[in-house]
């Protein structure tokens, strides 16, 4: 009886003792039974868009002292690591974060938005680290990995940011000195996870 | 033995989120709207964590008929008479916002988890709050199914102390949302917010 009571309490308690050792339950991307590459990627044009993208990015990025408001999606979904080291790099100041997950009850997808408002890499990793922990605290979920970032990007940054293999599309269509322009009419199928 | 029992009920708080304070929607037309959908039903929760060591969260569950269904994805293709929305691309659009008794807003959204599809997300503070945000927000640019559970839920740091005024409404409502600038704006509103709740005005409570 004892044995099963402790056992009990263990198990009710395991997401606490991870939390403390500062690792997050469910590590991003160990999961594979979503499979990835049943996603249409060129539904919608997308590709089409990614290629007209890299041209403006070759443009816009010779603006010196200017940033644009950009989502980046990434290629496949990322671990947690892996997405603030690409935050640090493109000096990106994240306004959402987009997580994907998938119901523990059905396995249907499920997507979670974080705002951050923090223009500081460290102040961003503290929010993105403490909101995840809360994410996860929900059963019914397992956390797969964050497939987009949205937030603003220095110009300078763009173009080397859309080279790098973990993203897929620097989409900055949402800007307003973008929107404004003729033919670049913001592309709402950006999203690779969901159809 | 009553210390163990202890144990596992403190594990079990500690690790779940409390949830009370339900009500709901039923409406027998389409008065509010064809894309609104005829029931639904809202959750209050708390757990810990967060910002503030106290999270409150919000839950609105819904499920769409066939007519909401068509209703939609004409606002989505741009036709039918929907002359609010001039036709244009629109998107379904749920709010989830919190509405202070006074100035001093004690709710602040930080984070939005929903199983609709292809959902983007807003988190906005609008006048007279300008730090905590009040509003959060999903549009829908997937395609939604008829007969499916669909949910939203907004996590809020919870930073009420007690004072006058620390309380407030919840409100959701359903809407249509056409691309801005750098986000959607509402082009039509239901006629009524579908669920209108009230909050206390001490740290965790509903």
């Amino acid at each position: 009886m004892k044995i099963i009571i402790v056992l009990l309490v263990l198990s009710v308690s395991f997401p606490v003792f991870a939390l403390d050792n500062g690792t997050v339950r469910g590590i991003f991307g160990s999961d594979k039974s979503v499979d990835y590459t049943q996603v249409k990627k060129d539904k919608g044009g997308l590709y089409e868009h990614q290629k007209k993208m890299k041209q403006l990015h070759k443009k816009i990025s010779k603006q010196d002292g200017q940033d644009y408001l950009s989502t980046i999606t990434f290629e496949n979904p990322l671990l947690k690591g892996e997405a603030i080291d690409i935050v640090e790099r493109s000096e990106a100041k994240v306004k959402f974060t987009y997580v994907l997950a998938k119901s523990t009850v059905d396995n249907e997808l499920v997507t979670i938005g974080i705002y951050s408002n923090n223009e500081d890499i460290n102040l961003y990793q503290e929010t993105l680290n403490e909101s995840l922990k809360n994410a996860e605290s929900d059963k019914d979920i397992q956390i797969l990995g964050i497939t987009a970032i949205v937030g603003h990007v220095p110009a300078k940054r763009i173009d080397p940011l859309q080279t790098d293999s973990h993203v897929f599309l620097v989409d900055v269509t949402a800007d307003r000195k973008i929107s404004n322009a003729k033919g670049y009419r913001h592309h709402f199928g950006w999203d690779l996870y969901h159809q | 033995m009553k210390k163990i029992f202890l144990c596992i009920v403190i594990a079990f708080c500690v690790n779940n989120i409390v949830q009370a304070g339900t009500t709901s929607w039923s409406y027998s037309n389409y008065d509010q709207g064809t894309y609104v959908p005829l029931k639904g039903s809202f959750a209050e929760g708390l757990m810990s964590g967060g910002p503030s060591g106290t999270i409150y969260t919000t839950n609105v569950r819904f499920t769409f008929n066939t007519k909401n269904v068509a209703s939609i994805i004409e606002y989505n293709k741009g036709i039918g008479a929907h002359p609010d929305c001039n036709g244009e691309l629109s998107y379904l659009t749920v709010d989830m916002s919190a509405v202070p008794d006074a100035y001093d807003l004690e709710l602040d959204a930080y984070l939005v988890k929903s199983n609709l599809p292809n959902p983007k997300f807003d988190i906005e503070t609008d006048p007279p709050s300008d730090f905590d945000h009040e509003e959060s927000e999903t549009v829908v640019l997937g395609t939604v199914s008829s007969g499916k559970s669909y949910y939203m839920t907004t996590y809020w740091a919870d930073e009420r102390d007690g004072g006058t005024g620390d309380g407030g409404l919840l409100q959701v409502q359903f809407g249509m949302s056409q691309k801005g600038f750098s986000d959607y704006n509402t082009c039509i509103n239901s006629k009524d917010p579908q669920i209108v709740n009230r909050y206390g005005r001490s740290l965790g409570t509903y």
